[in-house]
């Protein structure tokens, strides 16, 4: 089933010289859906109107984890978090399993432990397992790797193939190229505009493209050699 | 220009109600003028928390922090306000004061937006002067953070993740004056999670390791 997103458009009123104007986009949503950018060039604006996008049913409601994920966390702790959330019993056996996942020794002690002892990398995590613990079916994750070490960030990648083999849409803002090396589809911005978009295979094929034109970082590129 | 830093017998833990998280133990480190150090470790493992403490942003239980000799004082973190340490802070979001970047870049410093063209112009700041920073992105706001950092002439330059937001230029240039300023000799403390930046520096500290300790890459 192809993913179809709709034409978005927003111009902001602080930022005269930036509008958002991007088409109805047609992908196949065979896997998750990279978008990538320069800094600037609207990848966080995109998501945001998605999100805030009227949608034609709830179930195709766009839920939007921003790039600063501990703006998320309201609570003392992620039980309570979740609590709150879905205001319902949490299964414990589930999150711990899923906390672990992501990469936390002891999951039984941190489904109570304060976010206020936790490392900005920690609290990170603790936003990403409540939004996975929440399953919802269409998810835009603004650069969910920031702050995690590359072990968790392979982690992550896993969790967002679980997401999709669960028939969820997700889109993944991110300058990694391990992350968008491994997506089905890219949507490349460019000062507001999208200057491309299909299948990542076939952009990858393209003479004429560059991950590196639209700011994608390669793991290795920064060693000395790499410097251009 | 001397920058030496040493962490003596030091000892850390944080608490809240019940709970207790215990970061450092009788932790040793010596970090020799002009060394250029990655910090790694995983999430929680202390890695900002070392920052803070050589800051002084925070008192350790025990044992001591020194810089060149002379120990540390908890509080307000004198080696910045007297110019020997300069810090780039991985909170990007609450970091500035100002409305516009102009403002921003003169905010109670003497960051002349003349004298640092090159700088403004190299991080793609220059056109983005008028602009409201409420309007920037992630990456826009953390080369702002940046372009603060690299006006500073001090001799001990601390980073928390300083190229977590920002996109394959910026990292480049980042990294090109993280060159400049070890091959100046300053002493430079870089915290990554990035295992590709490890090779940027001329030391490591593992901090997940049971005794951590300054090595050579």
């Amino acid at each position: 089933m192809s993913l179809i997103l709709p034409p978005l458009k927003k111009v902001y009123v602080d930022n005269p010289v930036f509008t958002l104007d991007a088409p109805e986009l047609e992908l196949s949503g065979t896997g998750y859906t990279c978008v990538i950018g320069r800094n600037g060039s609207g990848k966080s604006s995109y998501g945001e109107a998605l999100a805030s996008h009227k949608p034609i049913s709830e179930n195709n409601h766009w839920y939007y984890l921003p790039q600063y994920l501990e703006r998320f966390l309201f609570a003392e702790n992620i039980l309570e978090q979740l609590t709150d959330l879905l205001g319902q019993t949490v299964n414990h056996t589930e999150l711990e399993q899923l906390l672990q996942e992501l990469g936390f020794t002891d999951p039984t002690q941190m489904i109570n432990f304060p976010f206020i002892l936790m490392s900005g990398g920690e609290r990170r995590r603790m936003a990403l397992a409540t939004v996975s613990y929440l399953k919802p079916k269409q998810i835009i994750l603004d650069e969910p790797e920031i702050g995690i070490t590359a072990k968790e960030n392979m982690v992550l990648l896993a969790k967002l193939n679980n997401l999709q083999a669960v028939s969820a849409k997700v889109i993944l803002i991110s300058h990694n190229f391990e992350f968008v090396k491994r997506s089905s589809d890219l949507i490349c911005l460019e000062n507001g505009r999208v200057a491309k978009a299909g299948s990542t295979q076939d952009l990858m094929a393209d003479p004429d493209f560059n991950p590196k034109d639209y700011g994608v970082r390669f793991q290795q590129e920064m060693d000395k050699a790499g410097l251009e | 220009m001397e920058g030496r830093i040493e962490v003596t017998d030091l000892t850390l833990s944080y608490r809240w109600k019940q709970f207790e998280k215990i970061i450092f133990k009788n932790l040793n480190l010596s970090i020799d003028t002009g060394a250029f150090l990655t910090v790694i470790g995983r999430n929680g493992s202390g890695k900002s928390s070392l920052i803070k403490l050589i800051l002084g942003l925070i008192e350790p239980e025990k044992g001591s922090v020194k810089i060149n000799g002379k120990s540390v004082k908890p509080g307000y973190p004198d080696g910045v306000r007297q110019g020997h340490i300069a810090y780039l802070s991985q909170q990007i979001e609450e970091l500035f004061y100002a409305d516009t970047v102009r403002e921003e870049l003169s905010y109670g410093q003497s960051f002349q937006v003349n004298e640092y063209q090159e700088i403004l112009e190299n991080l793609e700041l220059a056109d983005l002067l008028e602009r409201s920073i409420e309007t920037l992105s992630g990456g826009e706001r953390q080369a702002l953070a940046l372009a603060q950092f690299m006006s500073q002439p001090a001799p001990i330059l601390l980073l928390d993740e300083p190229s977590s937001y920002l996109d394959r230029h910026r990292s480049i240039i980042l990294r090109q004056y993280l060159d400049g300023m070890h091959a100046c000799g300053k002493t430079i403390l870089h915290i990554t999670q990035y295992p590709s930046e490890l090779s940027w520096g001329t030391h490591v500290l593992d901090l997940d390791t049971s005794s951590p300790s300054v090595a050579t890459v």
